[in-house]
């Protein structure tokens, strides 16, 4: 496998468990019922800094901007962070994607879009709202397969709650929980990336492998393989793949093995560069349905990762009510209507 | 008795041809209330009201074939309602007196027809000791001439019960004319 | 046929042949439509307003159709509410953060929920804490099933002497430390 990948995917993950990059984003949409959204971006940073090809999500000249700054006094020692909320408002859903599609910020490879849908149901109005992150790998494994309930739970954790217990009291316990599931998220991450380089290598040789390296054949080797990379043992790439695939294939299929190396890395270029940031979303009416977080203020909150769209795409939706009042009125009339219209023809019969 | 046309004309609110319907229903109407009632200006009063009601409700009437029967129907009840308000009225001549009319029709004038008045007469001093229903049904059966089945569409009885009815009253009827003729 | 009947029958001859005849019959039906020309021109304002409004009634297909929508537009409304109040109700099932801490109540043992709130950071409000009748529910069904546990280990300790010289060191050792 292309040795670029390794070392940068390796990186990642390093990087994945204590992931603190600044400014730290969070994102709110005021979802309108007309369909027009407010978005709110509010960055945190430790210096004035909001370079804005750093930034979560794109944000230019045409939002209305405010900094402030806030000095803590902790043990005779200041901490000054600085604070930027950019805001602005959508006139519909369509004006956000076309902002993602423009994005020159540090997550303008992954594909975003928001989605929203008005459903007129008499009684109610029906809004849902979501935001959709696409999924990176085509032939990744679902994460399910790797976590439990319980694991997912904690993998799932919004952003600002997970350091929270890292750094806090009990921080071993959670670090030992972080730890079992890093693990469990490396056997799932080196699975993903040998089964699709597996998948598109199949591909690309098109029948022209023979028996020993068929797909079905590496698809038996592929936990070998995940071991192997896992162990970080001192052997180049090239070895693992001479090792994986024999030296004769290595030198018949080198084109393909490169291409499809290259096709990877480009796959999940904008996965491994993406910035994490939190979404709340505030919906018009009564929620009743999401997968969200809900907080005490009725605020719906999702983390946004790249580990939750690397194998599936990332779905962060909610649906919500409005009871249309007039409607209510209209059918509480029509109904005595009728029930009068029967009472009167039972008395004068 | 009545055609589909005129009863669809005045369900749709033609005066003109309601007028024909009550022109051609009022004798009838008359008759059956006449006999029941015993009274002239009663019977034509019953008679009246009952065409406002028929005026009134005729759109309501679900199939031609039955309009008889609700005519009929609405006189017999207009005429329930008046027998039962009703007490033997001072008005009336005599028990004797019309036993010697009805003697004198039958052996007499066996083929000269009675005033209304006199029918009138007859036929209170024949059902007095009958209950309003045993009247309607005497009247309806024996001088309207109309089957037990149009009888028990018209009074709502059974058709058992308007066998007993009649039963009884022609046996009171009977027992009657046997001792006073 | 005897004598009473004969003379039934006389009687009855004579009444059928003397059919009440209505004088001036055509008098009679002017008098009527004027009658009922006179009390249309009296009809009062309400009565023409409930014969506007409720005119329909004495229409048998009209009456059963808006019979058929009221009926309609009360299932729907049912139908729709119901839905509403299951997705709300599952909505309580829902992952709740107050910024500081996590709470899930995904999972039905309540000894996996106590696992959670250890994880979460325990409470979510100081002092206080709301729960349903439906997890006290839970709660107490756990209990019963940790009982039934519970008999069943002491049974088993209990008919093995070894396991309980094993287990009674045990516990000695971790009183001492």
């Amino acid at each position: 496998m292309n040795s670029k990948i390794l070392k940068s995917i390796l990186v990642i993950i390093g990087l994945m468990v204590f992931s603190c990059d600044e400014p730290e984003t969070t994102v709110t949409d005021f979802v309108h019922a007309d369909g027009s959204v407010t978005r709110r971006v509010e960055m945190k940073n430790k210096k004035k800094d909001f370079d804005p090809l750093k930034l979560r999500v794109p944000v230019d000249s045409t939002w209305n901007f405010k900094d402030t700054v806030v000095i803590a006094v902790k043990d005779g020692k200041s901490d000054t962070t600085w604070i930027r909320t950019a805001e602005k408002r959508f006139s519909n859903v369509e004006e956000i994607n076309k902002e993602y599609s423009s994005d020159i910020g540090c997550n303008k490879a992954s594909k975003r879009n928001v989605r929203f849908s008005r459903k007129f149901k008499w009684f109610n109005t029906e809004f849902r709202f979501s935001e959709n992150l696409e999924k990176c790998l085509k032939y990744g494994y679902p994460i399910e397969n790797y976590l439990s309930r319980e694991d997912l739970d904690f993998f799932y954790l919004p952003i600002g709650i997970l350091g929270e217990k890292l750094s806090g009291p009990d921080s071993t316990k959670f670090k030992a929980v972080n730890d079992t599931i890093d693990k469990k998220a490396e056997t799932w991450l080196w699975s993903s990336f040998v089964s699709e380089w597996i998948e598109e290598f199949s591909m690309l040789t098109d029948g022209r492998a023979g028996e020993d390296i068929s797909r079905e054949n590496l698809k038996k080797m592929e936990g070998e393989v995940v071991d192997m990379i896992k162990s970080k043992s001192p052997d180049s790439d090239s070895v693992v793949i001479i090792r994986y695939l024999g030296e004769e294939n290595y030198k018949k299929f080198k084109k393909e093995i490169d291409s499809t190396s290259s096709m990877i890395t480009k796959r999940v270029e904008g996965w491994s560069s993406f910035k994490e940031y939190s979404l709340r979303v505030v919906m018009p009416g009564k929620v009743i349905s999401t997968n969200g977080y809900i907080d005490k203020n009725g605020e719906l909150l999702w983390p946004v990762k790249s580990d939750f769209f690397l194998c599936a795409q990332y779905e962060m939706w909610a649906v919500s009510k409005i009871s249309n009042k007039w409607a209510w009125i209209v059918s509480g009339i029509f109904l005595l209507f009728v029930l009068s219209g029967l009472i009167f023809r039972i008395v004068k019969k | 008795m009545i055609d589909k046309e005129t009863i669809e004309e005045c369900r749709n609110g033609n005066m003109h041809y309601f007028r024909k319907l009550v022109e051609t229903t009022s004798p009838f109407a008359f008759s059956v209330a006449l006999r029941l009632l015993g009274d002239e200006h009663q019977a034509r009063d019953i008679v009246q009201e009952s065409m406002i009601t028929i005026w009134k409700t005729i759109h309501r009437m679900r199939a031609t074939g039955s309009f008889k029967t609700w005519l009929y129907r609405i006189v017999v009840n207009k005429c329930y309602d008046q027998l039962r308000k009703r007490k033997r009225s001072p008005e009336f001549n005599t028990d004797e007196k019309t036993w010697i009319l009805i003697a004198n029709k039958i052996y007499e004038e066996p083929f000269k027809e009675l005033e209304n008045r006199e029918a009138a007469q007859i036929i209170n001093l024949l059902t007095e000791k009958l209950s309003p229903k045993q009247k309607a049904v005497f009247v309806l059966s024996d001088l309207e001439e109309m089957s037990n089945e149009e009888i028990s569409a018209i009074t709502g009885m059974s058709r058992t019960n308007v066998k007993a009815n009649l039963h009884y009253a022609r046996k009171r009827i009977c027992e009657m004319v046997e001792k006073q003729l | 046929m005897d004598n009473g009947d004969k003379k039934y029958e006389m009687v009855l001859n004579v009444l059928k042949k003397s059919k009440p005849e209505l004088m001036d019959a055509e008098a009679f039906s002017d008098k009527i439509i004027k009658l009922l020309q006179e009390e249309k021109s009296k009809i009062s304002l309400q009565e023409l307003i409930i014969e506007f409004l409720f005119g329909w009634v004495y229409i048998g297909w009209v009456r059963r159709s808006m019979v058929a929508v009221a009926l309609s537009v009360i299932l729907l409304f049912g139908y729709q509410q119901a839905l509403i109040l299951r997705r709300i109700n599952d909505l309580s099932d829902q992952k709740v953060t107050n910024g500081k801490t996590t709470m899930t109540s995904l999972t039905d043992e309540f000894s996996d929920k106590i696992l959670l709130y250890r994880i979460s950071g325990k409470k979510l409000t100081d002092g206080k804490i709301n729960i349903s009748e439906k997890e006290i529910d839970r709660l107490i069904k756990s209990v019963n099933r940790l009982q039934v546990k519970y008999q069943d280990i002491i049974y088993l300790i209990e008919n093995d002497p070894e396991l309980k010289k094993y287990i009674e060191a045990k516990m000695n050792k971790s009183k001492k430390n």
